[in-house]
This record gives structure tokens, sequence and C-alpha cells, in this order.
């Protein structure tokens, strides 16, 4: 039991999805709960491997496959706390998930359905859609667990290529906004965007296999100075670069974050932020000498991609696309971290990606909120709404301090660890430091954009159209609030995860 | 004495208690507040006290020596009469402006080094000019504000030269300056500003005729003397002050002759007072500074009676030019036989105050051989009596009767004069103590028979000479007029700086801020703009590239490549079989 605790959070939710898949339809409403039980089971099972890793270094678990493939899981001071992390959002938002995948099954496959029916009872559809549901958002916290787990750069690929293919592409096809046609264009523009972004990765991979003769990610460092290492490391930043939606790749983002549904759409920011992770793992720490070629473009075009974003966010009138386009904002904040290259750079960096993806699981889902009660996704339709739903505002002005970095919350320590970096890094010279005051300055605009919209939509004169909306229902509220709680500790007592980090990044 | 507080703080805290306090209680703390700092300052040694480090100096807010203590003693001496003269008065502001003002002034006196000084000193510049608005008409306010442009130009000068002075000689010391150093210079013309000397004179007939009437008894006493007091001791000897004093005495009589306004009569004479000590310091024998510290004494008990007298009448009938004034005598004795008191002591008749004082000074000017400079001043003096000792009492008491009839001030206007007359008398009469306080050892006797016969001569050939002048109609009659100073060379230039703020500059303004209006849209545009471009992207991208393949297609369709067309066929082939052909003899040729 104990010696294969990692690969357990990877499978467990894999076999909870076939469970779910076999249900009787009649059993079908606990779906949910096999989903829930699961993701607690693996909560457990990730914080008993926390433990080990603070205690013993790192847990590693040997899976040999073949010659070259191998299923090598290790947990150490970086994929722990980020597992951990993410583990416990899939469980929030999994929890979040049971009255909203319904309210979409209604909206999308009830309404066709003419009231006297023959074949099939609207409980039979729900009942279907529901099972369908729950197998797919199962294949999340498998992947990403393999992914920040995999000590293989072949299965790294192969869980990258999951996360796109199943869960992302079947449950936009199945239950995004927008009419038929849509959901399927936008369900196809995420696949070939993640699907030409793993590719990419794949061939870096292969390239570097030439030189290394390994799949391991601890024999890559062989590539360190070699003369093909350049375009290597070109080649995983452009895949990556796709996921983490940088200027010119940024397309896709507010399409795909748009039209998915609000309870995954959290999960998603995190499939397009862990890149931030794998670059930390893949590129920086073996091939740390040979990065700091793309050092200064990547700085820029970090900055490029937060002002771009934020000006995008604050054009938008849409609640959905808002939150997306914030994601290309926000990510840029983590990219620009890392990208400093020094020990503080890096560690904020990757502790403002955990603060983002826990923001904008709670912004999305808000928003969320806001879009289930009020049924509309028009931002410029809300307004005065403060009233009558006091603990969505309160939830929205929590996600918007996360945002926008303000003390107490887990945001201000990330900022403040990846600008103190960034400085290290670039404070030695004039145009640097004016450059870091302008990174520091952009930063501000998140401010406007959240609590801009913010007081638009809870403030102000009460449309006439939403005299009677109720605030939101406990099954998606407490989720949020435990969430907003964790953020809240995470910013106040951030010593445990720096320390995590700090075994791996010195 | 360090367990007293400072003596301005006696007067600077005890002022923010005023509010507090109500009716009797206000009126005893009033009048306790001078007591106490008279008391403080009689008990405490000499010596220096209260050394407050700040921002890496040392503050010495407390330096007592015998030149310091007179003028504390004279400066705690003027704000007890000038208290009771304004006793009536129920705002707190003006009586706490006084208060700090008064406070200001003797934390300038006792301050130990330059940097004490300079923040006394534009407090005070702070505090008098509380005292110029309190009059609320919008003559004072404008003149408020050319005093504060004056005296913020003097504090500039002053601490830009207080800067340049310490760091060039590495001590702030407030003691011996003397010219040299251009940082002195600054220093020097500081000070200057503040003593009214030509040409920076022009703010005292400017802002004290517009001060209120209580107001005006203290800005005559404290502003200027704080300066004689700081130039007898940082430039005493410097020739160019004796040589700026003489012309001081001089030039203000034929400005006072001509002036209207009562208040700005007194006001030249008070620059011409202020001459003969800026005189005595040029000088700077012991005799001479002496005679200044004497002189600033009795001066300022008899100005303020002066400035009280004219006060009492401007309070009373609500006018204070000679034209609308005479023969008040009926109505207010008193306050004539006050004024009377004050005009022969300024007039330094004998067994008056300035008797006793102004002959020391002109001994000290014999003594020193400077027959032009003494007889400047014997002009001078002449001159005080004609302005200052006969037109102010003359015009105001006696002269046509305008028939006014009023009554005599309130009760504590009335003492506040008694007392300052009466000092006059006493001081005139038996200078000893005066005398004793001074810094340096005396040895002179005021009532010599030369002394005496000599100046009862000047004022007697005075009077002959106004009254001749007035009986044959050349001494100017009373006229409303405007008189040119010098300080219209700087209000012109004033003007044209305002004008040129307000057409170019504002023009220039106006366009940079219609450029930052159109930079402002063009920011707050960028997230419309960023929609445009991502929608661009998204034609892009998600259109055309992935139709790319459909619009190769639709272009390729037409092409006939079934097999019934051969021609065309054989066409596809031909063409790059040429291509190619000609591409190897090309290139297969240059081998």
């Amino acid at each position: 039991m104990e010696s294969c605790l990692l690969a357990q959070t990877v499978f467990v939710p894999m076999v909870a999805a076939i469970f779910v898949l076999i249900l009787k339809s009649q059993k079908a409403k606990h779906a949910g709960w096999i989903t829930i039980t699961s993701l607690v089971y693996t909560s457990i099972l990730l914080g008993w491997a926390g433990f080990k890793v603070w205690d013993q270094n790192r847990v590693f678990e040997a899976w040999q496959l073949g010659p070259e493939m191998s299923f090598n899981l290790m947990a150490d001071g970086l994929s722990a706390p980020i597992a951990m992390i993410v583990n416990l959002i899939c469980l929030a938002l999994g929890v979040y998930s049971f009255k909203y995948v319904d309210h979409r099954i209604h909206l999308i496959y009830l309404k066709k359905v003419p009231g006297d029916s023959n074949q099939v009872t609207k409980d039979q559809i729900i009942s279907r859609y529901r099972k369908r549901f729950f197998f797919l958002y199962l294949f999340f916290p498998s992947g990403f667990m393999g992914v920040t787990f995999c000590n293989n750069l072949l299965a790294v690929y192969l869980f990258l290529e999951i996360l796109t293919i199943i869960p992302l592409y079947f449950i936009m096809a199945q239950f995004g906004y927008s009419d038929y046609i849509t959901r399927f264009r936008v369900a196809l523009i995420c696949l070939f965007w993640g699907v030409a972004g793993a590719s990419l990765f794949l061939i870096a991979v292969l390239m570097g296999h030439n030189i290394t003769g390994s799949f391991e990610i601890s024999t890559f460092s062989k590539v360190s100075g070699h003369a093909y290492a350049f375009w290597i490391i070109l080649l995983m930043l452009l895949g990556f670069g796709t996921k983490l939606a940088i200027v010119p790749l940024h397309v896709w983002m507010p399409w795909v974050h748009a039209e998915h549904p609000t309870c995954i759409a959290g999960l998603l920011a995190v499939y397009a932020n862990i890149a931030v992770y794998l670059m930390v793992r893949i590129l920086i720490l073996p091939l740390y000498q040979d990065m700091f070629v793309f050092r200064a473009p990547l700085m820029v075009l970090a900055v490029v991609t937060m002002v771009y974003g934020a000006f995008l966010t604050l054009a938008q009138t849409d609640a959905k696309r808002f939150c997306a386009c914030s994601t290309i904002s926000q990510i840029s904040y983590s990219v620009f971290g890392i990208m400093a290259l020094t020990p503080m750079g890096i560690k904020g960096g990757l502790f403002y990606f955990l603060s983002h993806i826990l923001g904008k699981a709670l912004l999305f889902s808000t928003a969320g909120i806001l879009v289930y009660r009020t049924g509309t996704r028009d931002l410029g339709k809300m307004s005065g709404l403060g009233k009558r739903m006091p603990l969505t505002l309160g939830l929205w002005m929590v996600s918007a301090m996360v945002l926008s970095a303000l003390p107490p919350f887990s945001g201000f320590v990330g900022k403040w660890l990846f600008v103190t970096g960034g400085f290290q890094a670039l404070g030695k010279d004039a145009p640097g430091v004016i450059f870091m005051a302008g990174a520091v300055l952009s930063t501000l605009l998140t401010l406007i954009y959240t609590f801009k919209t913010g007081i638009r939509i809870f403030f102000g004169q009460p449309n006439s159209d939403h005299q009677k909306v109720k605030d939101a229902p406990a099954a998606m509220a407490v989720p949020l609030i435990c969430l907003a709680v964790l953020t809240l500790i995470l910013g106040i007592f951030p010593g445990p995860v720096l320390s995590f980090f700090a075994m791996v990044i010195r | 004495m360090t367990e007293t507080i400072p003596i301005s703080a006696v007067f600077i805290l005890g002022a923010f208690f005023l509010p507090l306090l109500k009716g009797k209680a206000r009126v005893t703390w009033l009048l306790i507040l001078p007591c106490l700092a008279l008391a403080n300052l009689s008990l405490a040694p000499d010596g220096i006290s209260w050394q407050v480090p700040f921002l890496g100096q040392k503050l010495l807010l407390n330096r007592i020596d015998p030149l310091s203590r007179i003028f504390g003693y004279v400066f705690i001496l003027i704000t007890f009469i000038g208290t009771i003269f304004a006793l009536h008065i129920k705002e707190n502001t003006q009586h706490m402006a006084a208060f700090i003002y008064a406070g200001a002034a003797l934390g300038v006196t006792f301050s130990g080094d330059l940097f004490t000084l300079y923040i006394f000193w534009e407090l005070m510049a702070i505090a008098s000019c509380m005292l110029i608005l309190a009059r609320k008409t919008t003559e004072a306010r404008k003149a408020a504000f050319r005093y504060f442009i004056w005296h913020f130009f003097g504090g500039a000068c002053l601490l830009a030269g207080i800067v340049r002075y310490v760091s060039f000689t590495g001590s702030p010391a407030f003691s011996f300056i003397g010219l040299g150093d251009p940082g002195t210079y600054l220093i020097f013309t500081g000070f200057c500003l503040n003593a009214a000397i030509f040409p920076f004179h022009a703010w005292v007939p400017d802002a004290y005729p517009r001060a209120t009437v209580t107001g005006a008894v203290f800005m005559s006493a404290l502003t200027t003397k704080s300066a004689v007091y700081i130039l007898a001791r940082t430039f005493p000897g410097t020739e160019v002050l004796m040589w700026a004093g003489a012309f001081m005495t001089c030039f203000p009589i034929f400005y006072a002759v001509l002036a209207n306004d009562m208040r700005r009569v007194l006001s030249y004479s008070l620059v011409n007072q202020v001459g003969f000590m800026v005189c005595g310091i040029g000088i700077g024998s012991h005799l001479a500074i002496n005679g200044v510290v004497a002189h600033a004494f009795c001066h300022i008990i008899y100005k303020a009676l002066l400035f009280m007298s004219m006060g009492a009448v401007l309070h009373m009938t609500g006018r204070v030019r000679a034209t609308d004034l005479g023969g008040l005598y009926k109505s207010m004795p008193l306050t004539a036989v006050f004024c009377m008191i004050g005009a022969a002591s300024i007039s330094a008749f004998p067994l008056f105050s300035g008797f006793v004082s102004k002959s020391l000074t002109m001994t000290a000017v014999a003594e020193a051989h400077q027959t032009f400079i003494w007889l400047a001043l014997l002009f001078a003096s002449a001159g005080v009596f004609h302005h200052a000792g006969i037109k102010v009492p003359y015009y105001v008491f006696f002269g046509h009767d305008v028939g006014i009839t009023t009554r005599e001030p309130p009760m504590n206007m009335r003492i506040a004069m008694g007392l300052a007359a009466f000092i006059c008398i006493f001081l005139g009469i038996y200078p000893a103590p005066l005398y004793a306080l001074l810094p340096f050892p005396v040895n002179y006797q005021p009532y010599t028979f030369f002394h005496v016969i000599g100046m009862l001569e000047l004022l007697l050939f005075g009077a002959l000479a106004f009254t001749v002048l007035t009986l044959s109609g050349f001494y100017p009659p009373e006229l409303r007029a405007v008189n040119l100073d010098t300080d219209w060379f700087f209000r012109l230039p004033g003007r044209a700086f305002v004008e040129f703020c307000h057409k170019p500059l504002k023009g220039f303004a106006g366009f940079v801020e219609d450029k930052v209006d159109k930079l402002i849209y063009v920011a707050v545009s960028l997230p419309q703009q960023s929609l445009g471009i991502e929608a661009w992207l998204d034609k892009i991208v998600h259109h055309r590239l992935t139709a790319s393949p459909f619009n190769a297609l639709k272009h390729l369709i037409p092409l006939k490549t079934e097999s019934r067309s051969l021609s065309w066929n054989m066409l596809y082939i031909l063409v790059p079989f040429a291509g190619i052909l000609f591409f190897i003899l090309i290139y297969g040729a240059g081998r």
C-alpha cells in the first residue's frame, strides 16, 4: 500500500471513473459521491506523501514498463505541494459541479425534448449525462497527478494528451456553452491547440532522446551545453507557450475558457498554468545555464502578455470571457517570475501559480454562480446585485484580492517573491530597473479590472430583471469558501510551501 | 536652567491653550502668560540650555547672554502691553497668532544656532502674516500676500545662505559672521530684508497700515527689531550697514511727509528709526552697540505707543487718514496726551525715552569721526520731529476740525497706552535701569548741558521750519495720494510675471493639458483596441488558417487534371520539365 502511494493518486480516479461509467442509471446520483470519495482518498494519500517528502526529501516509485518507457513517479518538494493544491481544487470543484452540471444538462438536453417524449424520460437523460460528466471529470485529477509526478518525458506527454483529449474535448463538446455547432467548433479549437502544443513538446523530447539516450527527466541535464540544446529548448518553450497562452499563441484561450462549463473552467486554468511547473521541472532545473538566452525575450513577452491580457479583460462584457482573458494576463506573472532565473523568482513564480489557480477557480466559479442565478452572461445587464447576493459579493471580492495580489491573501506573497526575484535579476542597470518598474506598474491593471467589474456588478442601481435573484446555493458556495480559506492560509502562512520549494530550488 | 521650558515655548505652547478657555479664565491666561515668560527669563542664568538633537544637528533653543536678555525683556514687555491693548478682542485667532509671533521672535532671540534661527524666522513670518489677514479686507489680503512673498524671498535667501555657510565653515554657530563667503552675503540679504534696509524696506509701509489695529502694535515691535538684534550679533562693524543706515534715516522722511495714512507715516518713521540702529551696528563700537540696543528698547515702547494711539483712533472713528481727521483732542483728550508723549519720545525731547537712547548712538557716531554720517543723522532727527513729532498729533488731534464726535477708546486700550507712556517718561527721567541691562558697561551721562541744549535747539528749529513751511504753504498739504516707493520696481515685474503666467504660460498649460487629454483618451480606448486585435488574430488563426486546405483545394479543383483533358496534363508536365532543364543548363554550364 505504501509502496504505490503516488501510483494510487494517479490511478484511483481512473478506476473510480470506470465505476461511474458502469453505474446503473437509477443510481446515477451517486456518480458525484463516487467522484468525491475517490478525490478525498487521493487527497489523504497526497497529505501522507507530503509528510514523507518532508521527512525523506523525496518519494520515488519505479514502474519500469520497457527498455526506455517507464512510469516512474517522483514526489519532491516541488511536486508535492503543487499536486496537493491542485487535487484540493479538483475536489472543491467536484462538489461545485453537483448542482452546476444538472443546470447545464437542463439547459442543453431537456429543452429539446418535448414534454411527452416517448422513449427516454427526463430522469434517464439526466442520469446519462451526469454519469458521462463525472466519468470525464475524473480524468482531470488523474491527468494532473500524472503530469506532476511522472519522471519520464514520454509519460508526461501521454498525460498532457490525455488531459487534452478526454476531459477537455469531450466535456466541451457535450456540456459547453453556446449552440451545438459552436460547442463542437470550440472543442476542436481546444483539441487542435492542445495537440499542437503537446506535439511540439514531443518533437523536442525525441530530439533530446537522440542526445541523452533516455526519456528520464533525471538524465535530461545531459542536453545542457549541446549544440542542439537551443533548438530543443525553443521547441519546448513553443509547446509550453501554447499552453501558457503567451501573447502570439494565446488565441485559443478566450474561446476555450469562455465556452467551457464553469465548473471545469477553474481546472482549465490549472491545465494552462501547470506548464509553468513543467518549465521549471524540465527546462530550468536541468538546463539552467542554457536558459539565460531566453530570459530577456520571455520576460518581455510576459510583460506584453500581462498588459495585453489586462486590456483584453477590461474590454470584455461577457462574464465568462472576462475570467478567461484575465487568465491570459495572470499566467504571465508566473512566467515572468520563473524566467527571472533567480531562486527567489522561481519560487515566487511557482507560488503565484498556486495562488492564481486558487484565485481563478474562485473567480470563475463565482462568475458561474452569477450566470447560474441571473441567467445571463452579459456583465452590462448585471448591476446592483450586492444586496441580493452578499455571499457572492464576498467571494468575488476575495478572488479579486487574490488576483490583484493584495494582502492577506496568497497572491501578495507570490507577487512579492517574484518581484523581488526580478529585481535581483535585472536591478543592476537602469534599463532593467525601468523595465521592472513598468512590469510592477502593469500589475495594477489587475486591480482595476477585478474591482471595477466587481463594483459594476454588485453595486449601483439594481436591474429590474433581477429583482428576485437568490444568493449562491450552499452546494456551490461551501467549496468556494473552503478555497478562499485555503488561499487565506497560504497568504498568512506561506512558510511550509516555500520550504517545500526550497528543498529543490536552492 | 534646564528645568524650565524654553522661553519661546511659553508663548507658542501657551497659545494652544487659548481656545480651551472662556471668559475670565481666558483673560487671566492672556495676562499671565507674558508674566510667566518674564519670570522664566529673569530667573534663568546666562548660558546655553535645551540642546535638541534633530537630523544630526543640535538645535540650541535657549542661549541667554546680555545681548539676547535685554531684547527678550523688551519683547516680553511689549507682548504684555500689546495683549492688554488687544484684550477686548474676542476671536482667538488674533491672540494665538500674536502669541506665536512673539514666541517665534523670542525663539529667534534665544536661538543658539542658525538652524533654530531659521525655523523660528519662518514661523515669525507666517504668524505675522496671520495678523494682517485677520483684518479681513481685500486690501489686507493682497498686502498679506505681498508681505508673505517678501518674507518668503528673505527666508529662501537665508536658508540658502545658511546651508552654504554651514557647509563652508562646518559650524552652524549663531555668532559673528561678517561678510566674506557668498553664503554670508545671502544670509546678510535675508537679515537686511527683515531689518527693512533699503531697497528691501517697501514691505513695511505696505503691510503695517493694513494690519489689524492690535496686530500692528506687535508687528511694529517684533520683526524689524529681532532683525536688528541678529545684525548686531552677526554683522557688527560692517561698513555697508553704516551707510545703509544713514540713508535709511533720511529718505523715509520725505515719504512720511507726503503720506496720508497715519499708520503709513508711522511705518516710514519706523524705517527711519531702524536706520539709526542699523547705522550704529555699522559702526560697531561698544558704545554704538549699546546705543543700538538702548534705542531698540526705547523705540519698541514709543513706536508701539504711537501705533496704539493711531489704532485707538482707527478703532473709535474708523478713519486713519490725515484728510479725514482733525480736532479729536476734544473727544479723545487722553489718547491725544498719550500720542504726544509718544511723539515727544520719538523726537528725542529731553526727559523722554528717545533722548536717552538716541544720543548714545549720535555720540558713538561722533566718536567714530564720521562727520557726514553724523550730519545725516542730525538731519534725520529733525525730520523725525517733523513727521512723527508734529505731523501725527497735529493732523489727527488738532489741525482743521472735521467735526467727529467720539469717545475715548475702551479701558484696556487706555491702560496699555498709559503703561507705555509711563515707561517712556520713566526711562527718560531715570535711564539707569535701562543702562544697567545693556550688553556692555555704560559710562555715559545723557543729561549734559551740551546734549540737552543741542537737542532743544534742533527741535526748536525744526518746529520753526514746520511752522514757516506750513504757513508759507510749502509744506505739502493733506492730500490723498499714492506714493511711489521702491516696491513699484518689484510690483512691476511681479505684475509682468502674473501676466506671463496668465497668457503664454496658461496657453502652454492648456496645450499640454490638451495633449494629455488625448493621451488619456488613447489609453482608455486601449482595451477596446485590443479587442479589435483579438478579433483580427482570431480571423487569421481560426478562419483563414484552418480554411487554407479547403481554399487550396478550391483552387486545385478547377485545374483540369482528369485523363480526358490530356493536353492540360501534358502542359503540367512540360512546364516543370522545362523549368528543371533551364535550371540544370544554367548551373551545370556554370560548373
